[in-house]
């Protein structure tokens, strides 16, 4: 078993319990490994101000129901 | 209670006066919340408020002086069953560190809003402050 497809397929037929102990053991080499943080995301300015407008009509519609 | 706040969060802060974002800065104090956030994401939030005008880069660096850094977690010893993104380092340091992470992030965290992850409460800063009044906890100033 040497490939990426077979190594999926075979966890793939794993008990639930034993996919999870999986998981937590790539977690922890991942950890051993070392694992770089990736670049700082650039956001769009669509996206930006969609939250802007977003955030502001939150507080407006507290304000009037206080 | 502490509070993670993600790069969405407070760009909103930083950009807008009539948010609830910068509602949330301006109630940590008397509240009692304490604001929290990592180098990465005030990494981002530089990147990325590098493209709007004054005031707004002043005022993310007043905001920034009330915010407690914390350490950026990149893995964590409990499995993510869900997709998580770009944004993996942002959720687990919030898990690692926060009561509540607080984004407007819904690329991202929109399957996630209104939910917990290990415990974790992850809300948008409008939903946070309005269960604050429900709970008769916190009023919009």
């Amino acid at each position: 078993m040497v490939t990426l497809a077979e190594i999926e397929s075979a966890a793939a037929g794993l008990s639930p319990a034993e996919k999870q102990e999986l998981m937590l053991f790539l977690a922890s080499r991942l950890r051993a490994e070392g694992v770089l943080l990736p670049e700082p995301r650039t956001f769009t300015p669509d996206e930006m101000a969609g939250w802007i407008a977003e955030d502001e009509a939150d507080m407006r519609r507290l304000r009037e129901q206080s | 209670m502490t509070l993670f706040l993600d790069s969405s969060v407070l760009i909103a802060a930083a950009a807008s006066t009539e948010g609830a974002s910068r509602e949330v800065f301006q109630s940590a104090s008397r509240r009692g919340w304490r604001l929290i956030t990592t180098p990465y994401a005030v990494a981002e939030v530089i990147r990325n408020l590098a493209g709007f005008a004054a005031p707004v880069p002043a005022t993310w660096v007043r905001l920034r002086e009330r915010l407690v850094l914390v350490d950026d977690v990149l893995t964590i010893d409990k499995p993510a069953v869900f997709p998580v993104n770009k944004d993996r380092s942002i959720l687990f340091s919030a898990l690692a560190t926060a009561d509540v992470l607080l984004t407007l992030d819904r690329a991202d965290f929109g399957r996630l809003l209104g939910t917990r992850f290990y415990g974790l409460a992850i809300m948008t800063p409008g939903t946070w402050l309005t269960q604050e009044r429900e709970q008769g906890r916190s009023g919009a100033s």
